[in-house]
């Protein structure tokens, strides 16, 4: 029943990709082996699936946090951009090299956790929906980062809307030669170690997902509603700073306009994707991050690389629909 | 003055539109984040089809057809299969952007013009203009005074109640998403073929999630939803405008982050004081 289900919803999403495909005039033949070379096609390519996936994981277990508590966080990639902008401030500082990096890392995590707490806040004082408020927090937060690289974090050339690169002691080390894989895939890796045991063992993780469960029966047994909820939203923006530290620190090494090409939307897909299971962010996560780096590769099959958001919204589509034929097998 | 408080009123259309379907589907009991996505569609449907064939009306037409078919996509799922809302309504803004991307990018490549004749009107005035006023004393006379109306709001407050008065809450719910896709359709509509003449990627800038927070604010009825959509548009042309002639020194960026920053202030102040439909987005489980 279920192997029958999964099929089905494979074969539609499949048949509708494939339809948006056609109508734009392109091949889904030739863009399968376009997205499948640019994923994995050559060394480089995998390098770049991996630090891809490096940002998705962390901002991922960011969404599946909150989620899991039934806080709906989709203000994933503004407090990112929060991280990403704390992260550079104090990249380009003179700081003692062994602790710079850390304190880079900090500074995204903490700025991450003050943009959803600020969600937070407004959430438990002001009854004002998190949906709303995170998602207008993105927002500002696009427009915060298309200030700053134009005023106080901006190249001392004054040239473009960018900020000066960052010192040396505050880049993460590439892994493979030959390729941008960094030292974040370890921390995400850690990360995602550590978040599966909080979830699991940690009282504070027990009291997340009671509160997901049922508020009224969490309360009822004595787990405190506003500071379990205050910590997870904390907690889940810390994730997504980081990962917006990460990118920083091991990617790009400097702040620019547009930075995110929209992880932390993507992360929506990847923790559902995952049924909201740490472990299984990791694996949506490489899905996901291999999409994004075979997506640059599209254009050469005639198509514009946003046709990975069709598919990535049609793979959510059939997850939905998964989901409840899944359930409805079960009972019946 | 007078000019710019029309033209005002000609920016708080598309927002006013999409904020008067979220309203029908809020109040029966249904959050549709994806109001952004369905109004994407209805602009880049008016477009195409307004340079195909030469006809605006036709364009408005289409791009109410194609979102209210998005609409239903968003039904088929939140409430025939009882899928999380939000989840859906996240999807549904994935799918359109990107379908809009795709498409607009292959059709760029084969269209002669992309340039579209606008709808007949004056200063960003539309007869979908018209249409977004008239609508607002006509939904609070449907939601207040009919049957219809009165069913709607159960199945958002106490659908058990309206379903034990014998009305089909998954049919009500279902029908206000259709009406909200029609609505958002018409708001892209008047975004691309009204207040502009040409469809760009990504052209709706947040103001589906503005509409979002316009319903909030207008505390889910038809009048503070005008209100509050004019205020946002007040505050949107008198930026731009203030802008133009240079008065304050305030970086660019500042200046378009303010709507979101007013919107959340907005919501802070008022946010403790109001009251969502009670069954606001819970599935319901008829039995």
């Amino acid at each position: 029943m279920k192997l029958w289900a999964l099929i089905l919803c494979v074969g539609v999403g499949l048949f509708f990709l494939c339809a948006v495909i056609l109508l734009a005039g392109a091949s889904p033949l030739a863009v399968g082996a376009a997205l499948w070379s640019g994923a994995f096609g050559s060394r480089y390519d995998v390098g770049e699936t991996l630090v891809q996936t490096i940002p998705l994981v962390l901002t991922g277990l960011a969404v599946a946090l909150s989620f899991r508590a039934r806080l709906m966080n989709i203000g994933a990639e503004g407090q990112l951009l929060l991280g990403a902008i704390a992260a550079t401030g104090v990249g380009v500082l003179k700081l003692p090299a062994p602790i710079h990096l850390p304190l880079c890392l900090l500074a995204g995590a903490l700025a991450g956790a003050l943009w959803s707490g600020l969600a937070g806040a407004l959430k438990l004082w002001r009854g004002v929906q998190e949906v709303l408020s995170t998602l207008l927090l993105n927002f500002i937060a696009v427009q915060l980062v298309a200030w700053v690289v134009r005023g106080p974090l901006q190249e001392a050339a004054r040239q473009f809307p960018q900020s000066d690169r960052l010192l040396t002691p505050a880049k993460f080390v590439v892994l493979l030669p030959g390729t941008r894989l960094h030292a974040g895939v370890l921390l995400a890796l850690i990360l995602t170690l550590i978040v599966w045991a909080f979830l699991k063992y940690a009282a504070a993780g027990f009291a997340l997902r009671a509160v997901g469960a049922s508020p009224e029966a969490a309360e009822a047994s004595g787990i405190p509603l506003k500071r379990t909820m205050l910590t997870t939203f904390l907690l889940s923006g810390a994730l997504a700073g980081l990962a917006g530290a990460v990118q920083i620190c091991g990617v790009t090494y400097l702040l620019a306009d547009k930075y995110s090409p929209g992880y932390g939307y993507t992360a929506i897909a990847v923790a559902l994707m995952a049924n909201l299971s740490a472990p299984g962010v990791l694996l949506s996560a490489l899905l996901f991050g291999a999409l994004t780096a075979g997506g640059s590769s599209v254009q050469q099959a005639g198509i514009s690389s946003v046709v990975i958001q069709v598919l990535q919204a049609i793979v959510l589509f059939a997850l939905l629909a998964y989901g409840w034929l899944a359930r409805r097998g079960g009972r019946a | 003055m007078i000019s710019f408080l029309l033209l005002a009123v000609a920016y708080a259309a598309p927002v006013l539109l999409c904020a008067l379907g979220e309203l029908l589907c809020e109040r029966s009991g249904v959050v549709n984040i994806g109001l952004e996505g369905l109004m994407l569609v209805g602009a880049l449907t008016a477009v195409i089809v307004t340079v195909t064939t030469g006809q605006p009306i036709l364009g408005a037409l289409a791009a109410l057809l194609a979102s209210t078919a998005l609409g239903g996509v968003f039904a088929f799922f939140a409430i025939g299969l009882k899928r999380d809302q939000i989840v859906v309504g996240t999807t549904l803004n994935f799918l359109a952007l990107g379908i809009t991307g795709v498409w607009f990018r292959a059709w760029l490549k084969t269209a002669k013009t992309s340039t579209a004749t606008t709808l007949p009107g004056w200063e960003g005035w539309s007869f979908l203009t018209v249409l977004a006023l008239v609508l607002v004393p006509v939904i609070h006379l449907v939601l207040s005074r009919t049957r219809l109306g009165l069913a709607l709001r159960a199945s958002g407050e106490k659908p058990e109640a309206a379903a034990a008065a014998g009305y089909d809450v998954s049919r009500l719910r279902a029908m206000a998403c259709l009406c909200c896709g029609a609505l958002c359709g018409l708001g892209g509509a008047a975004l691309s073929l009204s207040l502009s003449n040409a469809f760009t990627e990504e052209m709706t800038g947040g103001r589906g999630f503005v509409a979002l927070a316009v319903v909030v604010f207008g505390r889910w009825k038809p009048l503070g939803v005008l209100g509050a959509a004019l205020l946002f548009a007040l505050a949107d042309a008198g930026q731009a405008r203030l802008q133009a002639m240079g008065f304050f020194k305030v970086p660019y960026p500042i200046f378009l982050m303010l709507p979101y920053v007013l919107t959340l202030l907005a919501l802070a102040i008022r946010g403790a004081k109001v009251r969502p439909p009670a069954a606001l987005g819970e599935p319901f489980e008829p039995g």
